[in-house]
Order: structure tokens, then sequence, then C-alpha cells
């Protein structure tokens, strides 16, 4: 199963990111140049964690920085 | 200035001599040593002209800014304890400390909660935003003789929180900011007059103050001070503009600027950056390294040591660690039996030099548990030591910083509770992406279904009633929650 930039921006949904952050979202720019805060990174972190069931408590921040980068470092690790 | 005993002595001598150098940059203020000194004078004889009394406690509630080092010297230049504290605590926050320290007066700014909550105590209240602040500094005199404070003088007052949720209050003194700045500024740092430093920790923290106020005006430095909290677009820009050579922050905001890189960046200006605040895990040191070119030294302090007591050294950084001892600070590590760990062995860090704080504001059973016989002081972290170099295994008690600032379970859980949807709950850190974040475990009362939007709906409840850092980054619904015997939650059970 390989998940698409649709499915992180779903979490965004979920954990409470501003609706009109999200509406402005571009996949290949960090998130936190787009108006996403401190909260906001680990609590979609937290929420990929319980729905893709892997593990984040130990990477790099720096490997995640875009959704893009979301999506490749999910599915690297669901294969 | 190696013989200085008080920051008054080295101010004047900055006047003198270097009164033209830029003391504080802020937004598109540039204060010279010579209008500093002058100011803080003025503050001190406008506090004086409205009767707060010497050996009497003062609020300050302000943002960074060249008034807040007016009001801080200005106050212990008239005798009076200055007691820092952010302008955005909640009122109750604000209540309790008035209460706590018997203030008889408070600076702070029109919105600020500090305005609302005052204490019965309070008979004089200075807001610096207002239109009237500016002419009121400028038409006071510039000439004040210090107060004759003895050394041993409590000097001003800042609160820390603590594990049953309210805050204590930490004394120091001047001598414990001049032990920190020769000692860590001065021999590990090597920081020099030219120096200007910008640090993204608020003024009212130890870390910041010392960072940004008491290690700069020591050297006859520069400050670079920034209002609000900084974003990585402002970190980079005020970088940019001001050219420090010194950064200095805590992991989750070198974290936060890694993710807003998406190549290499330069920052020539810098000779290396540091951190402390939340142990600086290896990847971030590494990732910015390689991003940057620079190093960040990590280390350990805290708020009854005034500031760092480990550190890690320019030019021999060990990454994941918090370094070595610095010159002046001893430093044990103590077994559960009380002995001293072997080398390798984890304990408890108890650390000793000149900078402690005397012991906690009106609290001697917490004093007698942290400031402990012949000088030393239990942090209430653990510690391994390997050939001088120490590292940070976890805290003593159900504490944990997040975003480099305490996280206290008891408080936030008292707020999850005020939420009618919860019937109790427990909080506890957990790890993500290598740093501590708080996360909730629920139990929710009747009638309410766990969802996501019941958890969007908990964690906004508690992000508008508490610092963000606080506000839990995931929560988890259980049945029932691990308790003892007596009814008190084990935290670590769920922690696993």
């Amino acid at each position: 199963m390989k998940i698409t930039a649709a499915d992180v921006i779903a979490i965004m949904r979920e954990v409470g990111v501003d609706e009109e952050i999200i509406k402005k979202i571009k996949n290949d720019v960090p998130l936190m140049d787009q108006g996403l805060d401190s909260i906001d990174l680990p609590a979609m972190a937290a929420a990929m964690e319980t729905k893709f069931k892997i593990d984040l408590s130990e990477i790099d921040a720096v490997k995640v920085k875009t959704i893009d980068d979301c999506v490749k470092f999910v599915n690297d690790r669901l294969q | 200035m190696e013989n200085a005993t008080s920051y008054f002595e080295i101010l004047d001598g900055h006047a003198r001599t270097r009164g033209d150098k830029i003391a504080v940059y802020c937004g598109q203020e540039q204060i010279t040593y010579s209008q500093l000194n002058d100011n803080i004078n003025r503050l001190g004889n406008i506090l004086k002209n409205l009767g707060v009394k010497a050996k009497g406690r003062i609020i300050v509630a302000i943002p960074d800014g060249p008034d807040f080092f007016y009001a801080f010297f200005g106050a212990m230049k008239g005798g009076i304890c200055p007691v820092l504290l952010s302008p955005d605590l909640a009122r109750q926050d604000y209540e309790y400390i008035l209460h706590d320290t018997e203030a008889s007066a408070l600076i702070t700014i029109r919105g600020s909660e500090a305005a609302t909550a005052i204490g019965a105590d309070i008979t004089q209240i200075m807001f610096i935003d207002d239109d009237a602040y500016p002419s009121l500094l400028a038409g006071a005199d510039a000439k004040l003789a210090p107060y004759p404070a003895a050394p041993e003088d409590i000097s001003f007052l800042v609160y820390t929180s603590g594990s049953t949720g309210k805050p204590k209050g930490v004394p120091h003194r001047q001598q414990d900011m001049l032990f920190s700045a020769r000692r860590y500024a001065g021999e590990v740092l090597k920081m020099s007059e030219e120096d200007t430093v910008f640090s993204t920790s608020k003024l009212f923290f130890t870390y910041g103050m010392g960072n940004n106020l008491a290690f700069p005006l020591y050297f006859g430095a520069a400050s670079v001070l920034f209002p609000g909290k900084p974003g990585p677009a402002d970190v980079f820009h005020i970088v940019a503009q001001y050219r420090p050579t010194i950064l200095c922050c805590v992991p989750t905001l070198f974290n936060m600027l890694l993710k807003a890189m998406i190549g290499p960046v330069m920052l020539p200006s810098l000779r290396f950056c540091v951190s402390a605040g939340e142990a600086l895990p290896a990847g971030t040191y590494h990732a910015w390294k390689e991003l940057t070119g620079l190093e960040i030294i990590d280390g350990i302090g805290s708020t009854e040591a005034f500031h760092i007591f480990i550190s890690n050294r320019p030019g021999a950084v060990r990454p994941g660690s918090s370094g070595y001892i610095v010159p002046g600070y001893e430093a044990r590590i103590m077994g559960e039996d009380g002995l001293s760990a072997a080398t390798g062995q984890q304990g408890i860090l108890h650390i000793r030099g000149e900078s402690t704080s005397p012991g906690y504001w009106k609290q001697p059973e917490k004093s007698a548990q942290t400031m402990l016989p012949d000088g030393w002081l239990n942090t209430g972290d653990y510690y391994v030591e390997e050939e001088g170099c120490y590292t940070y295994q976890g805290r003593q008690d159900d504490l944990f910083k997040s975003d480099g600032a305490w996280v206290s379970p008891i408080k936030v859980e008292e707020v999850l509770r005020s939420h009618p949807a919860v019937m109790e709950c427990a909080v506890t850190s957990r790890k993500l992406e290598s740093l501590l974040k708080p996360m909730a475990h629920v139990v929710l009362n009747p009638g309410f279904t766990e969802d996501m939007k019941l958890s969007r709906e908990l964690r906004a409840h508690v992000r508008q009633r508490l610092p963000a850092h606080m506000c839990p980054v995931e929560i988890i619904y259980v049945e029932e929650l691990p308790k003892t015997r007596t009814g008190k939650i084990q935290r670590y059970v769920l922690k696993g």
C-alpha cells in the first residue's frame, strides 16, 4: 500500500492545521515555510505514526521537511 | 572587569570607555553603552520617585527589548528586587506569584494578564507601552548611585516550573551572573567585545538572560533582542541583518530551522551556535554542521545554577553528549545507594559552583531536596560520565523539557480535566523526531466519543490556556490509568 500527498494533507486536517494554510499548501516547499508551526508538525508526525504504523521516535528531524518528503519516507517504510 | 563585583561597575566602565559602542539592537533601535547606562539610572530614579521601596520586589513582565535591561538593572540599582516573568502568563500564574513575592510594584505592557491580576500589595504599576512612558524615561535623572546591597543579598528572582504545577521562585545574586560570565562565556565560548550575540530564548529565562544580557554586557559585546517568539524566517532575517557572531537557540528551534532549509545555508557572521534547554540530538548536530558548516555547542545548565555548567567545547564537540564540566564548577554522579557512581554508571548529577541559587523562595523543604549540604545542587537529571564527558539519560521526576521549556504534567492534566469530555488523564513525554514532546492519556466521560475531532478540540483547549510547548502532540484514549494503591497515577508505567 502506498500513500500519496493527499493522505498527508488529510492528516494535516485531522490534527487541526488551519484550512487556509492547507488550501495553499505546496508539496515541495518546506512545511515550516508554509505556516505550520512547532506544534502542528509533531502532531502530524504522531498522527502519521498511528495511521501508517511507522516509528518516528528516533528519526532525525531534517529527514522530513516537505509533503513529498513525508510521502517518500512513509512509502520507503511501508515496503 | 575581572575584579568587578557588580554589573553597575561594569556598566559605568563601558559608558566611560566605549560609550558610543552599540550595546543593544532591537528592531530599529540601537542603544549605545552610554545610553544604556543613563536609561538604567533613569528608570531606577523613576521607581524611587514612584515610592517603590528598597528591599521590596517588583514584577517585571515585559517583552525582550532595551526596557527590560533598564527595568532589570534600574530596579537592582535602587535596591529593589526585580521578579522576571513572561508577559504571556495566565492570570492565575501572576496572582500566585504576586502573592508569593508580595511584590509592591509592577512593570508590564497593556494587554498582559499581569495588569489584570493585581495583588493587594501592588501600589505602583508602570506600562512601558503607554504614550507617556518615553517622555517619563527621558525626563528622569540620568545619575543614580547604587543602593549599598551586601554581596549575599538576593538581586533578582526568576520562576521555574515545579512537578506539582506551582512555579518556584529562584533567587540569584549579581555574583552568580558574574561567575557564569567569566567561567562559561569567557573560558568556554571565549566571548569578547568583538562579539554580537542573538539568543532566541527570552530574557526572563536564565538561559536567555545569560546569553543576551549578563554575558554580552560583561565583555562589552552587543546583544540582539527580538520581542516575540522567533520562527525560522525571523531567525534567518535577524542573522542576515545584524550579523551576530554567536546564535543561541534550543534544539526544537534548530530542528525547525533545519526543516526550513532546502539546501546549504551560508551564515558567515557566526563563529558557532549554542544550544541548551533540552538534550541536542546527534542527528540535529550533524545535519546543522553539514548544511551550515557551523558547530552547535550543546551544554546543560539550570535556572538554579543560573546557566550552563557542563558544555561541549568549540572545535571539540562530542555530538549527543552535554560535554565537559565548565571551569570553576564541580560535578559528581550519585547512585541510588547515595554513593558516587562509577565511570559509565548512570546516576543523578550533582554540581557545585559559585553561580548556584542559595535556595528556593519561601520553600525550605524543596530547597533542602535540591540545594544540598556543602554547596552541591541536585539537578534531578540522570547522567553517565566517561572520560570526563557527560551524557544525559533522563529525569528523576515526571518533569520533562519540550522546546527548551519545562512541561509540568500536572498543570497540563489540570487543564485537560477542565474539559467536559475528560474524566481523568495523565500526561507523559514521548520521543518524536529525537526530541521529547508531551502526550496525553485520557479516560473519557460517558457520552463522549474518541475520535480525531475530539483530539483536536482537547489540544485546542490546552493551547488556549497554556504555553504552546505544553500542548500534547498526541492524545491516546484509555479505559483506565495505572495507579498505586493510594490512587496516585503511575506516569512511568504509561511511558513504558
